[in-house]
């Protein structure tokens, strides 16, 4: 049985992901020089701003061309690059559990997050993971090497979903965990109080992370196409409900519209890339369209 | 106003609970699935709770519903409306009519009868049926003949043999028709099923129906053969005389999806008179001597006087009037004078009312000429006899001569209507058989015992009552003996009365005692109850007389009582053809005219009173063979053909008077009597007005089926939209594949 990152994609998957990246729509913190814009000024070619000088300023970063103009001194300021720190927030709860097809939210999520993770790796930036169901349940930090990710996919490998969930409180945990502006990409169904992870992501924001949110949803839980009514358990908490899927299907819609909507309009509003995932799509289109997307928005 | 044909399927209705169960059932079998959450089910299920509580009551009251339309539907429902009969058409239905054809619906009421109110009823009745009806027509006759006895739906030719109906000369018993009627309608129960019964309203014909299982209660006339026996009776007219029924009335085997029309269409007051019987005094009447005719008369209605007029010969003789009570009877008297001897033919009518067929009564007097009588014995034993028979007046018409025994057989006994043989047995057998015979051909023998034979001298003969064991002595405490008539209707009492209070008593001392009799009622008068003292036999067409005490006072003091004069001068009369000859007949189906006329031979022609040939035909009836005429209902004078130019009466006929009675009944009564909900009518208009209201409406079994058929689409839409395939909410979003939601979430 193959483990790491071959147990979650095959060859011809990370072939073609390898030619992708993903990009930090804003300035990051990273250990390491690399593309992504840092919150420093440094040695990049690319232009800041200017500044007055001060005593002590290298006198070749003085513009000549502004003190001809003007008869001030200003030195010039360029932005400085850095590497990006990515960190894979995983939901293990007992709903991720759930699958009508082949595979389960949990497992979707687990090939997504490596996806990213490759890509990320690639691009020379470093990865990390938690993941959490009611606490946190793993914390690896971020590194730049294939086999941190390989060993931090061996962990999700060996994970199986939990029980129950307390999204808010784990995010608000990471939040607080990661110190240095950083991509935090979120894997969950989100099936916890929506006003609370409200909160827990504009904490995340708040601290100037950057913030993905992978909203993986199974088909089923979309369109509630079951051909037949039953008793519904509930994975989480085991709670039973009779019904008739089919004689509800309008309210649920409705109900279920209202659910996304509480997440899909704050994270427009805390610009925090939302993106539902169904997990009837094929992984690598998915994983593709997005950072192509991505890419081309961060330009 | 619902009744179902078919109402067995209502049964089926319990279907109705099929989707109840279904969804029960269906409830049970519930699957467990595992989901990610339940929370939006339940929220959603709160939200549709209402609606989804609604759909499925519609669901369940369709279905409910379509079981119900669809057993009603077999069940065949017909709802009568008066308010919107008009829309709804009307049913197929069989229609039985029993019409009264008694010749008392020929009253006649101003210048109509109800006759023609009847029948022009029931053409109208016949003419409102529909295409696909059908109708059977019973005549509630004394046979209760079926015009029509299976429905047919060829209205034309029903109504054609209707209008050509004519009046029967009988009397009516609806219950037996009715009864032949719904028998018919047996077969269609799957149809609207109507029966009319269209009638005068008179009570008689009802009357059937008050037996109701007993069986025993008076009944209206039935057909009866000539009353030979009791023509001269006073309850001749009477319907007690009448026979029992031919069927027992009995509602709780009517069906009770029938309904019942009745009309009776004769007037609520009639007035009728009429005369019911005659009796004759002497009743045999004798050349040149004057005679009395009794005539009983009827009346219907209010008191008022009558009239009467007695016609004999045709030409009128005598006209009585006299005031009657309100529906009473009175009896008129007519004297006779003396009349030639020969037949000659009577008749008492009345003036005209509304009921004409009942206003003539016919009869016939048969004068006799003499009473030729034969006493045959010794002078000695004769002499009790021959003094009784010779009373010594020269103006007596008894011809009565005695020979002695040995001069017997050289006499030609047919010249002689009566025999009496005193104390002559043992008589030789050639003489015998000649006596039988005599009897065998219409004589009457009268055989007085004597000391001249022993018991066993009467085993010989074959036509006596009964054969003699012994010659009995009484002792002298038990002689005395009272006598009394055992059979009083008997013919040989015809006219013959005891003066009252008075018993004939004799002292008995010497007697026949026998071991059995032979025949239904041997002993015509008894001395106590143990002796038998005049037996009597039938023999072929003629009667032996047998006493058990001798003529002379050897035996008994019979010769010496008061009782032995009129006893021996009855036997003569009777011989001489009393109660044999009836001054009138009653009409009947099959009438044995050898009874009435011994004389009558095949080859003579008997004529109706239309003076159309009535045929006679040979019966063969215990070892006899008998003259008998069918179908004698024309009331009237029916006559002999001597020869080409000598028609001579023969006998007449009369209606028998029960329908005559017009005593009307209460349509209230109707029900109750019947134990029918009958829907009455006095005429033909409020019959028809009853007939629509009953007919307006229809079978609901097609409109139940088309209800069935838009329940189940409205189903089968209803189900359809409820498990319709609804789209889900990524068919409602615009998600591109890179996850993006593109202008919200939209549901």
């Amino acid at each position: 049985m193959s483990e790491g990152i071959a147990s979650f994609l095959n060859p011809q998957e990370l072939q073609r992901l390898g030619r992708l990246v993903l990009q930090s729509r804003y300035v990051v913190e990273g250990n390491l020089a690399g593309r992504h814009r840092s919150p420093h000024k440094g040695a990049s070619s690319e232009f800041a701003d200017h500044r007055a000088y001060m005593p002590g300023d290298d006198l070749k970063r003085l513009d000549w061309k502004v003190l001809g103009r003007t008869d001030r001194y200003y030195v010039r300021r360029y932005e400085d690059e850095t590497n990006l720190r990515v960190y894979l927030v995983i939901d293990r709860s007992g709903s991720m559990g759930y699958g009508s097809g082949s595979q389960t939210k949990y497992e979707y999520a687990c090939r997504l997050a490596a996806a990213v993770g490759y890509v990320v790796l690639k691009s020379r930036d470093s990865v990390g993971l938690y993941v959490y169901s009611d606490k946190i349940d793993m914390m690896m930090g971020a590194r730049n090497s294939f086999s941190h990710l390989n060993s931090l996919l061996k962990y999700l490998q060996g994970m199986r979903p939990g029980k129950t969930t307390l999204t808010a409180p784990a995010l608000h945990q990471i939040a607080d965990d990661v110190n240095r502006r950083a991509l935090i990409v979120l894997f969950s169904d989100l099936f916890d109080n929506p006003p609370d992870i409200v909160k827990a992501l504009a904490h995340f924001r708040k601290l100037h992370h950057d913030v993905i949110l992978f909203h993986v949803l199974d088909p089923m839980e979309l369109d509630l196409k079951f051909k037949k009514g039953g008793e519904f358990e509930d994975m989480e908490t085991g709670e039973i409900v009779i019904a008739d899927p089919r004689s509800i299907i309008d309210e649920y819609r409705k109900v279920f519209a209202e659910f996304l909507e509480q997440y899909r309009k704050p994270c427009a509003e805390m610009r925090i890339d939302y993106r539902m995932v169904n997990t009837s799509l094929t992984l690598e289109d998915f994983v593709r369209a997005y950072l192509e997307e991505r890419k081309r928005f961060s330009r | 106003m619902w009744s179902f044909l078919n109402p067995l399927f209502l049964y089926a209705a319990i279907a109705a609970v099929i989707p109840l169960v279904l969804h029960l059932m269906q409830r049970r079998r519930t699957v467990r699935i595992r989901f990610s959450t339940v929370r939006f089910l339940r929220l959603a299920q709160k939200r549709s709770s209402s609606r989804i509580r609604m759909e499925n009551f519609l669901l369940w009251l369709l279905r409910t519903l379509l079981m119900l339309a669809l057993a009603l539907a077999f069940a065949i429902p017909v709802i009568r409306t008066q308010g919107f009969g008009h829309l709804m058409g009307s049913a197929r239905r069989d229609v039985a009519v029993v019409l009264d054809v008694s010749y008392s619906m020929g009253y006649e009421s101003g210048r109509r009868k109800v006759w023609d109110t009847a029948r022009d009823a029931a053409v109208a009745l016949i003419e409102g049926l529909n295409d696909g009806d059908r109708v059977c027509v019973f005549l509630a006759d004394e046979r209760n003949t079926p015009l029509i006895e299976q429905p047919t739906g060829d209205r034309a030719m029903v109504i054609n043999l209707v209008k050509k109906l004519p009046l029967s000369h009988g009397t009516s018993h609806l219950h037996e028709a009715l009864m032949a009627a719904l028998k018919s309608l047996d077969e269609s129960k799957h149809r609207e099923r109507e029966v009319h019964l269209i009638t005068d309203g008179q009570s008689l014909p009802w009357r059937g129906f008050e037996a109701q299982g007993s069986g025993d209660a008076a009944i209206p006339v039935a057909v009866s053969n000539a009353p030979v026996a009791s023509t001269n009776t006073p309850s001749a007219g009477d319907s007690e005389s009448a026979a029992p029924p031919a069927g027992i009335w009995d509602p709780r085997k009517v069906d009770k999806d029938i309904v019942f029309f009745a009309l009776l269409a004769g007037p609520p007051q009639p007035e009728n008179t009429y005369p019911v019987d005659v009796e004759l005094i002497p009743p045999l009447l004798l050349a040149n001597a004057p005679g009395q005719l009794n005539v009983r008369m009827n009346h219907s209605g209010p008191a008022q006087s009558l009239a009467a007029t007695l016609e004999v010969d045709g030409k009128e003789v005598s006209r009585r009037t006299a005031v009657v009570d309100a529906d009473g009877a009175l009896n008129l008297t007519f004297a006779l004078s003396p009349l030639p001897a020969g037949v000659v033919a009577g008749r008492i009518y009345t003036p005209a009312d509304g009921l004409s067929l009942d206003d003539e009564f016919h009869f016939l007097l048969r004068v006799r000429r003499e009473l030729p009588t034969l006493v045959v014995g010794s002078q000695e034993d004769c002499i009790f006899l021959a003094t009784a028979l010779n009373p010594g007046d020269d103006s007596s018409t008894l011809n009565v001569k005695r020979i002695d025994p040995d001069t017997l057989p050289g006499v030609n006994l047919r010249d002689y209507s009566t025999l009496f043989l005193v104390n002559v047995l043992p008589l030789p057998g050639q003489t015998m058989l000649a006596l039988e015979n005599y009897v065998k051909g219409g004589g009457v023998l009268v055989i007085f015992p004597g000391d001249g034979a022993r018991a066993g001298d009467y085993d010989e003969w074959t036509c006596l009552p009964g054969k003699p064991k012994v010659i009995a002595e009484l002792p002298e405490n038990n002689r005395v003996r009272y006598l009394f008539l055992k059979a009083r209707q008997d013919p040989i009492f015809e006219g013959f009365s005891l003066p009252p209070g008075s018993t004939p008593t004799l002292a008995i001392q010497r007697y026949l005692k026998f071991d059995s009799l032979q025949g239904d009622q041997p002993v015509v008068i008894g001395a106590g109850n143990d002796i038998p003292f005049l037996t009597s036999r039938y023999f072929g067409r003629g009667r032996v007389l047998l006493f058990s005490v001798s003529a002379d006072r050897r035996w008994s003091t019979l010769p010496l009582s008061a009782f032995f004069l009129p006893l021996v001068h009855q036997v003569v009369l009777f011989g001489a053809g009393i109660g044999r000859e009836p001054l009138y007949v009653w009409p009947a189906r099959s009438l044995v005219l050898s009874d009435l006329f011994p004389d009558l031979t095949e080859k003579d022609t008997l004529l109706t009173p239309a003076g159309e040939p009535l045929t006679i035909r040979p019966i063969r009836k215990e070892m006899q063979v008998l003259l008998e005429a069918e179908n004698v209902y024309d009331p009237g004078v029916y006559t002999i053909a001597r020869n080409a130019d000598l028609q001579e009466p023969f006998f007449s006929v009369n209606l028998q008077r029960a329908e005559s009675n017009l005593k009307m009944i209460d349509p209230k009564d109707l029900p109750k009597l019947t134990g029918l909900p009958l829907r009455t009518a006095r005429d033909g208009v409020e019959l028809q007005r009853l007939i629509d209201d009953h007919r307006r409406g229809k079978p609901l079994s097609e409109m139940m089926l088309w209800l069935a058929l838009i329940l189940s689409i409205c189903e089968l839409f209803l189900a359809n939209w409820v498990a319709r395939k609804k789209s889900g909410l990524s068919e409602h979003m615009n998600v591109e594949s890179s996850g993006r939601v593109v202008g919200g979430v939209k549901e």
